[in-house]
C-alpha cells in the first residue's frame, strides 16, 4: 500500500469526517474577530504612515552594506580558493541565534538584565551583535494562563519591542519568534539591524507585554543594555565551507544546480546548507521555488529523517534575492549513517521569462460591475496552451479566469498602458480548478478596446537533481 | 470581497498586507480549518477561539516581513502549533474526548454500537504524532506538502505515515466494529 490511500469503509469515512469537521466557529465569534482584525490593520497602516515620515539613514546604509557583502562573497566563493579558505572562518552558528560572523567583532550583552513588576519577570538573557544583525533574546516568567488568554474586547498589546540607541535612533524588529521553553518561561528571539561598532549601550524597550491586555499588566519596561566584546566564543560552532572536489559528487557536477556550500557540525548532528543554483537551469527559466523538500537517503537507500533548519535558512534569503540561488538548510540528526547521503530534489517551479503573447478585447465604454464575458479561447504561450475561460469586470478592474493547465500554476497578466496596483501576477494551484488573475486599479480603470498581455508563466520543471555528501571523517 | 476569494494564497497574501478586504478574505479562507484544528487540540470552544484570535493577530503583525513562497498555510499552522503548545504548557488541557477510555475494552464500544464512539476509542489508541497528522489532514484540510513543511518532514514520509494510520484504523474497524 506504499503511498496509496487505503480504501476506508463508508461508515468509517463518515465517522472520521464527522469527528474532524463537525465543529465550526460561531458566527458571533467570527464576526467579532473580523472587526477586531480590521481595526488592527487600520491602526497598523496609520503607524506605518507615521514611521515613514521619519528617515532612518543609518539603517538603510547598514542594510545596503550587508547586502553588498553578501553579493561579493557569493560572487567569489567558488572562483577563488583563497576566498574559500577565508570563508571557513567567516561564519559561525549559535544555536537559537543563527548564523553570525564568527571572526568579526562579535559583541555580547555584558550580563543578563532582569526586572520584576507585579509578579512578572522579564529577563534579557542574551544579546549578540554582529556586523549584520543584532539578536535579542529575552524571557517572560509568571505570565499566567488566565492573563495570556484574552477575551475579545481587550486592548491587546501589539508586538512592538524596540532598541533605542544613545543618539535617539530606534530600531524596530526585522523578525521575531517566540515560544515556551521546557522551564515554562516564554522565550522570545528578536532580530534587529546591526548596531554600529562604536555604540556599546542601548535601551531595550517593551511598551507592554505582548498580546496581553494593556490595561492589566505593567507597561513601559525599559532595560539598559551594555555590550562588551564577545566572551562566549565557545558557543559559536564553526560553519565550514565544503570543497566540492571532495564532498560533492554528482554525475555531471558542472551542470548540477545543487551544491552543498556549508556544513555545521553540532553536538547532535550536522546542518547542511546549500543552494539550488537557478543559473544552471535553461537561460529563460527563473527559479521561483521548490515544489517539495527533497528526499535524503543513506548509502543503503534508507530514508534519513531530517528537519528544515529555519534559523539558518532565514539568513540565506539575501542570497536568493540577489543571485537567483534558492537556499536550503537541513538538520540531520545523529552522525551514524551509511555514508554518503544522497539528497534528491524532484522538481522546482520556474518562471518562463521568454514567453509572452497578447490579444485585444473590447469591454465597451462603461462595463458594469459583475459583467462577465465568456471567452473560451486557447492562448499559446510557447509550448503551453492556456484556455482563457472568461473575463469579468469587478468594479475596480478585471478578473481573468483560466482553465486548468496542469503544468502552469500562474501567469502575469497586464492590460497594456495601464498599471495595475497589485502588479498583475496571480493565480495559482494549476490543479483541477485552473486559476484566476485579478487586476485592480487605484484610479481610472481601463475601458474600451484593451490589449491584454499574458506572459511569464510559472511552470513545473521536473528533475530530479541530486548530489551526495559525507563528512570529512565519517 | 468576492474578487479576492478567487485568488490563490500568494496573490491574496500580497494584497492582504495593506488591504483590509483582502486580509478579511484570507481570514475567512482559513478561519474554519484553523478553528477546527485548534478545537481538536485544546478540546473546548473558549481556548480554541482565544488561540484563533492570537494566531490571526500574529499573522497580521507578521505579514509585512513574511515572504510568500506558496507556504502561507504552513506558516499559519506553525504559528498555531506554537501558540497551542504554549497553552498546553501553561495548563493541563481538557481532552476533547474522554481519552481515559484507554481502559475501555473495544467490546464495550461495540455494545454502545455507535460508530462515532468506536472511532473515538480507536483514535485514543493512536500516538500523538499520528493524531496530529489526522488533525492537520482532516480538521485543517491541509495538503501533504503543507503538512510536511509544518512538521519539517518529507512529503512522502508524511503521506506514508498517514496512510499507515488510516490503514490501521481500517483494519481495526473491519475486524471488530463491522463484525
Amino acid at each position: 500500500m506504499k503511498n496509496k490511500p487505503p480504501v476506508l469503509p463508508e461508515e468509517l469515512n463518515s465517522a472520521l469526517d464527522s469527528h474532524f469537521s463537525g465543529k465550526n466557529p460561531s458566527f458571533k465569534f467570527a464576526s467579532n474577530l473580523e472587526k477586531r482584525l480590521r481595526s488592527k490593520l487600520i491602526e497598523k497602516e496609520l503607524n506605518n504612515m507615521s514611521e515613514k515620515s521619519e528617515p532612518r539613514r543609518f539603517n538603510r546604509l547598514a542594510w545596503g552594506a550587508g547586502l553588498l557583502l553578501v553579493v561579493l562573497l557569493v560572487g567569489f566563493v567558488f572562483t577563488s580558493p583563497t576566498i574559500v579558505s577565508a570563508m571557513k572562518r567567516l561564519f559561525g552558528y549559535i544555536p537559537g541565534i543563527g548564523l553570525v560572523e564568527q571572526d568579526s567583532q562579535l559583541r555580547m550583552l555584558a550580563k543578563p538584565v532582569s526586572q520584576t513588576r507585579d509578579g512578572i519577570t522579564i529577563t534579557i538573557t542574551e544579546v549578540v551583535l554582529s556586523a549584520d544583525k543584532t539578536v535579542v533574546s529575552f524571557t517572560y516568567e509568571n505570565l499566567s494562563a488566565d492573563i495570556s488568554s484574552q477575551p475579545e474586547d481587550i486592548n491587546t498589546c501589539p508586538f512592538k519591542s524596540e532598541l533605542r540607541l544613545p543618539n535617539g535612533e530606534t530600531l524596530l524588529p526585522n523578525s521575531a519568534f517566540g515560544g515556551t521553553k521546557a522551564d515554562a518561561k516564554f522565550a522570545n528571539r528578536i532580530e534587529y539591524e546591526a548596531i554600529p561598532v562604536d555604540v556599546n549601550d542601548a535601551v531595550f524597550v517593551i511598551p507592554c507585554v505582548q498580546d496581553n491586555d494593556q490595561g492589566m499588566l505593567p507597561v513601559d519596561w525599559e532595560f539598559p543594555l551594555r555590550f562588551v566584546a564577545g566572551q562566549q566564543d565557545e558557543k559559536v560552532v564553526p560553519v565550514l565551507d565544503v570543497t566540492p572536489s571532495v564532498e560533492q559528487k554528482s554525475d555531471n557536477a558542472e551542470q548540477n544546480p545543487l551544491r552543498v556550500e556549508q556544513i555545521i557540525e553540532t553536538q547532535e548532528g550536522y546542518i547542511l546548507i546549500g543552494v539550488f543554483d537557478g543559473q544552471k537551469l535553461p537561460v529563460n527559466d527563473t527559479i521561483v521555488g521548490f515544489t517539495d523538500w527533497p528526499a535524503i537517503t543513506d548509502a543503503d537507500g534508507k530514508t534519513v529523517d531530517y528537519t528544515v533548519a529555519y534559523d539558518v535558512l532565514s539568513d540565506f534569503d539575501f542570497h536568493q534575492l540577489e543571485t537567483g540561488d534558492l537556499p536550503w538548510a537541513f538538520e540531520i540528526p545523529g552522525k551514524q549513517y551509511a555514508w554518503p547521503l544522497t539528497i534528491i530534489f524532484s522538481s522546482v517551479n520556474v518562471e518562463r521569462t521568454d514567453l509572452k503573447t497578447s490579444f485585444e478585447f473590447d469591454v465597451g465604454p462603461q462595463p458594469q460591475q459583475g459583467q462577465e464575458w465568456v471567452i473560451g479561447k486557447d492562448i499559446q504561450l510557447g509550448e503551453y496552451t492556456l484556455n482563457l475561460a472568461s473575463i469579468q469586470f469587478t468594479g475596480e478592474g478585471y478578473k481573468f479566469t483560466f482553465k486548468n493547465h496542469q503544468d502552469v500554476s500562474r501567469v502575469n497578466v497586464e492590460i497594456e498602458g495601464h498599471r495595475a496596483m497589485a502588479g498583475g501576477g496571480g493565480g495559482g494551484g494549476g490543479g483541477q480548478g485552473g486559476f484566476e488573475v485579478v487586476l485592480g486599479y487605484n484610479d481610472a480603470f481601463p475601458t474600451g478596446k484593451l490589449t491584454v498581455a499574458i506572459s511569464n508563466p510559472v511552470v513545473h520543471l521536473v528533475g530530479p537533481w541530486q548530489l551526495q555528501w559525507q563528512p570529512d571523517s565519517p | 470581497m468576492t474578487e479576492y476569494q478567487s485568488l490563490d494564497d500568494a496573490a491574496l497574501v500580497d494584497r492582504a498586507r495593506n488591504n483590509a478586504d483582502a486580509f478579511a478574505a484570507l481570514y475567512h479562507r482559513y478561519l474554519t480549518p484553523l478553528y477546527r484544528y485548534l478545537y481538536h487540540r485544546v478540546g473546548n470552544e473558549k481556548d480554541a477561539e482565544d488561540l484563533v484570535a492570537q494566531v490571526f493577530i500574529e499573522v497580521l503583525e507578521g505579514l509585512e516581513t513574511y515572504r510568500e513562497r506558496g507556504r502561507f498555510a504552513s506558516w499559519l499552522f506553525t504559528i498555531a502549533r506554537h501558540r497551542m503548545i504554549d497553552l498546553y504548557r501553561q495548563r493541563t488541557p481538557e481532552p476533547l474526548d474522554d481519552h481515559s477510555n484507554d481502559a475501555i475494552d473495544l467490546d464495550d464500544a461495540l455494545e454502545i454500537g455507535e460508530s462515532q464512539e468506536y472511532l473515538n476509542i480507536l483514535l485514543a489508541k493512536l500516538d500523538e504524532d499520528q493524531m496530529e497528522l489526522l488533525r492537520l489532514r482532516f480538521a485543517a484540510g491541509l495538503k501533504f506538502s503543507e503538512i510536511a513543511l509544518i512538521l519539517g518532514q518529507r512529503k512522502g514520509a508524511v503521506k506514508m505515515r498517514l496512510y499507515r494510520t488510516l490503514e490501521w484504523l481500517r483494519v481495526m474497524w473491519e475486524n471488530t466494529y463491522e463484525k
